[in-house]
């Protein structure tokens, strides 16, 4: 394939929209490890539930010592047992303080949305939110170039500010990958998308993986899973007030 | 009545986003600049309750609750942003 060349594209309707929740915690201990490592459990009075960690954020202190605090990125359809004060530990049945959940479990999803006739998904500017795609890459893909994601996207409200996007990326391999507790790769960014100035107006703007670990090593027709987030808790970056509406989303080899 | 905490001052700084994003209407301020215009109006509310107390009649001076004057400041700021947004907090006007 030839650098420059349309792999893929996704629409709003391709989303598949994640049962997942995220959690504010501190830390007490050293587990689970800041990119996840499968299973978190939800220790507490009324529940004492299983949880896939896909992700976990700091947003202060040193994950490892007892000052980290974040958020995790979690599913689980027993996050109605939850509360704040729980703690949480990792792959054991054994209770243990590995931290401290400091608040309930806030729904992340982006919402479906219809603008003028056009499909698009809502991000919140308040709660980080997801939208999830996937499929087969390409027989095409070189497998050594890299891919640049184009992502479309409108403000609700704003026409001034900056919006922040996390893209993450999962390859599943045969006979490898375990899809209950697989993680994603750590995400690329682009932290300062301008809001357009007339509203209504899309933004087009790019997100790179370069070949290898940050495409979680996705080969020509392997299955593999993307996720978008809208990282609206980065206080520094995404200072856009309202929904960020998504449109569709290019993926092209590098 | 004291000034609002942190936390219901986020609850309206979210909400009234999710209800500006709901009627996409332009606003040209960021986060920030939104917040620091709802902690300003809240603290502008907080520091004249004693003139807005004085410019009511007599009557509802002494006999009106502090809950009861803050709806009635809320309701008369509601209808000069539309009927149908006064609606919704008073359930019908006519």
């Amino acid at each position: 394939m030839a650098s420059g060349q349309t792999l893929v594209t996704f629409s709003p309707l391709h989303n598949t929209p994640p049962d997942w929740f995220f959690v504010a915690f501190t830390s007490g201990s050293t587990e689970p490890t800041a990119d996840g490592d499968g299973t978190a459990v939800i220790w507490g009075d009324a529940s004492d539930a299983n949880a896939v960690l896909e992700y976990l954020f700091l947003t202060g202190g040193t994950w490892g010592g007892g000052d980290a605090a974040g958020y995790m990125l979690l599913s689980n359809d027993a996050n109605v047992a939850w509360t704040s004060g729980e703690n949480f530990t990792a792959d054991t049945s054994t209770p243990g303080n590995h931290g401290t959940l400091t608040a309930t479990p806030v729904a992340c999803f982006a919402t479906m949305d219809i603008r003028n006739g056009v499909n698009v998904l809502d991000f919140d500017a308040t709660v980080n939110e997801l939208a999830m795609f996937s499929g087969f890459m390409p027989r095409n893909y070189s497998g050594s170039s890299g891919i640049t994601v184009t992502v479309g996207a409108m403000s609700s409200t704003a026409t001034t500010g900056d919006m922040s996007w996390a893209l993450f990326l999962m390859s599943i391999t045969d006979n490898v990958d375990d899809m209950d507790v697989k993680n994603f790769a750590d995400p690329q960014v682009n932290q300062a998308v301008d809001a357009a100035a007339t509203l209504g107006a899309v933004r087009y703007f790019t997100i790179t993986h370069t070949d290898g670990a940050q495409m979680d090593s996705i080969a020509a027709g392997e299955f593999f899973r993307v996720l978008l987030m809208r990282d609206a808790q980065d206080g520094a970056n995404d200072d856009m007030a309202g929904d960020a509406e998504f449109v569709g989303l290019e993926i092209k080899e590098t | 009545m004291a000034v609002l905490d942190d936390t219901a001052r986020t609850q309206i700084w979210r909400g009234l986003m999710r209800y500006l994003s709901g009627l996409r209407e332009s606003i040209a301020l960021n986060k920030v600049e939104l917040r620091a215009a709802i902690d300003a109006t809240d603290t502008w509310i907080n520091d004249n309750q004693a003139s807005f107390n004085t410019a009511l009649p007599a009557a509802a001076q002494s006999n009106l609750t502090t809950v009861q004057k803050t709806l009635l400041f809320c309701v008369v700021a509601a209808r000069r942003v539309s009927p149908a947004f006064t609606r919704r907090l008073l359930g019908e006007i006519n």
